[in-house]
């Protein structure tokens, strides 16, 4: 009796090894979407975010907590172009019109409340939760147009046309007189309003910010996962195969390329808010390529590298300056590291490649 | 009974003849090859028959209905689907995911944006179903990329498959396989017309002699002889041609 037991309990425990062996081996190959570390990294750097501003004035440097605050904001936007860079392998160099778009819609209701005026028969405001939200509609639907018609072009073309429409959209913001036209408008006299809170204390500002950053990144999380964020990689990798597969891939990634969008205009309209100062900076080209450093520094198609990116970019620019004005040089050098040294930058610097974000 | 057919086809590369007034039809239930010798044209006019390429002149027709111009997405969509000479597959996704990402396109899910696309168990499930019938479940959890290149083969087969297609165009798909695994696939691909048609773009005449019910034979775009393979393999014209192709390969 005894022996068969025996016999049986050592086929079970050779099957259960057998099944573990398996499973290992397919960890050896790299099984990705089994990772979890790419979302363990997540939740650390949100938590390190969370508790910055206590440490900082915990260590009587309160002034760096308006530098957490842009690494916020900032990130938001960064890693909105994740999606579409990272993701969907669309190489945009035009995010800033669609951050400078939120930052005048933000900016304008502000200004015309501010003034007394109506904008186009519609009184202004300075309540966030009217201004964010309208920021993110307009560049939505901003991100249709350009997504539309520069998605019609390849490769090179296209970040050519993203540029090209960015810098008609900076033009256009120079020439609105009425806020300043290239000097731009300041706001200082209006309230950071957030529905009954007043967020004029920068410590609070800074976790109004970091909540609106918080549900983006799990939002975007979801959506990297979903069918539909399945598809977008899937055009990214071979848009030949996938249409076909069946697949009409223009409108997924004219979807992806519109929800980017939204967010970085969302990030805009915080800006504004943030520095109270309205100026076509906001929409120049350079900050588009500095989105696409601060992504590629903190990895792409990480989601959360965009945040990454963003605190290295500007902790670097903060602890550099007191050294040299030309901290910008210490960028490069960086950014150099990362392309040659890490391709996947910091994010896989720290999880290794083969564990990305899906 | 579905069919996929085409009349009087004809592209043109400027002034390269690639498809002179082709017609060709494939029918459920039976295994149809294309041979010819390179640069007969086959991956060209298979192209036209998916909706990759715009025929100069011609009409592709689908159970009697035009197809001409329906797009490559909207074809698949009709029931018409291929598999490719160079696999393409997802590198970047694992084998399982290949397969359902194929699913997905079909299923009318793909605008669904907060929940996991993993999470869908009747998708996964028939993803497994797919995988099981070219052979790969052993390997549906790892990254394509890792694949041996004839179990590329198979995958492509089985993403071909995903959409339920009424007939299925499948471009030289044992090309740099071992001769036994070649085999293995020509039976597989034996088994699929069952259900669907399958239109076979085939070099090994070994293969295409035994796994096809029908064959037909293309030189500079044009067909010069089809019928069944017992047919075909006394023709001489085609004799002549290969016999010359062989010749030419040896020097």
């Amino acid at each position: 009796m005894a022996e068969p037991a025996a016999a049986e309990t050592r086929s079970r425990r050779s099957r259960s090894e057998r099944d573990r062996s398996e499973r290992d081996r397919f960890e050896v190959f790299g099984d990705r979407s089994a990772s979890r570390w790419p979302l363990v990294l997540t939740a650390v750097v949100m938590a390190a975010l969370a508790a910055a501003p206590v440490w900082v004035e915990a260590t009587d440097r309160g002034y760096l907590v308006t530098v957490l605050t842009r690494v916020v904001i900032f990130g938001l936007a960064a890693m909105s172009l994740d999606l579409v860079v990272g993701y969907g392998g669309m190489v945009s160099l035009g995010h800033a019109a669609f951050f400078g778009a939120g930052a005048y819609t933000a900016g304008a209701l502000t200004f015309h409340s501010l003034d007394g005026s109506a904008l186009l028969g519609i009184p202004g405001t300075d309540q966030a939760l009217i201004t964010w939200p309208a920021a993110a509609v307009i560049g939505g639907l901003l991100g249709v147009v350009i997504g539309g018609l520069s998605l019609r072009t390849r490769g090179v073309y296209f970040i050519m046309a993203t540029l090209a429409f960015n810098q008609m959209v900076y033009f256009l913001f120079n020439a609105l007189e009425i806020y300043g036209g290239d000097d731009g408008v300041g706001l200082f006299a209006a309230g950071r309003s957030i529905g009954p809170f007043d967020a004029s204390d920068d410590l609070v500002f800074f976790y109004v910010c970091f909540a609106v950053l918080t549900v983006s990144v799990v939002l975007l999380n979801l959506v990297v996962r979903s069918p539909f964020g399945r598809v977008v990689r899937g055009c990214r990798d071979n848009q030949a195969r996938m249409a076909a597969l069946g697949y009409q891939t223009y409108r997924y990634r004219l979807a992806a390329f519109a929800l980017s969008a939204s967010i970085t205009s969302l990030a805009g309209a915080m800006a504004v808010t943030e520095s109270q100062f309205l100026s076509p900076t906001y929409a120049e080209w350079s900050e588009s390529g500095e989105l696409l450093l601060m992504v590629i520094i903190g990895g792409l198609g990480s989601l959360i590298g965009g945040i990454i990116g963003a605190a290295a970019l500007f902790l670097l620019e903060e602890f550099s300056i007191d050294v040299t004005d030309n901290w910008q040089f210490f960028v490069g050098l960086g950014l150099l590291a990362v392309v040659l040294g890490a391709p996947r930058g910091l994010t896989g610097a720290l999880l290794g490649r083969e564990r990305r974000n899906v | 009974m579905s069919e996929l057919s085409c009349t009087g086809l004809r592209k043109a590369f400027g002034g390269l003849v690639v498809t002179n007034d082709l017609a060709l039809g494939v029918s459920s239930g039976e295994v149809h090859a294309l041979i010819g010798p390179n640069g007969a044209g086959k991956t060209t006019a298979l192209a036209q028959l998916s909706g990759e390429l715009r025929p100069d002149g011609g009409t592709v027709w689908l159970d009697g209905a035009d197809i001409t111009h329906l797009s490559l997405p909207l074809r698949v969509r009709a029931g018409v689907a291929r598999s490719y000479q160079i696999s393409s597959i997802f590198q970047g996704f694992t084998v399982a995911e290949n397969v359902e990402l194929a699913l997905q396109a079909t299923d009318r899910h793909s605008f669904r944006f907060f929940r996991p696309a993993a999470s869908n168990t009747a998708r996964v499930a028939r993803a497994s179903e797919l995988l099981d019938r070219v052979g790969l479940t052993a390997a549906a959890g790892i990254s394509a990329r890792r694949l041996a290149h004839g179990q590329t083969r198979q995958l492509e087969i089985a993403m071909a498959m995903a959409s339920r297609p009424k007939v299925l165009l499948l471009d030289e798909p044992m090309a740099g396989m071992a001769p036994d695994e070649a085999r293995r696939l020509a039976d597989l691909v034996r088994s699929l017309a069952s259900d669907t048609a399958v239109l076979l773009v085939e070099h090994d005449m070994d293969i295409v002699f035994s796994a096809a019910d029908r064959v037909s034979v293309l030189c500079e775009g044009a067909l010069i002889a089809s019928g069944d393979p017992d047919k075909i393999r006394a023709d001489p014209e085609v004799r002549r041609l290969y016999l010359r192709d062989d010749s030419e390969a040896e020097d």
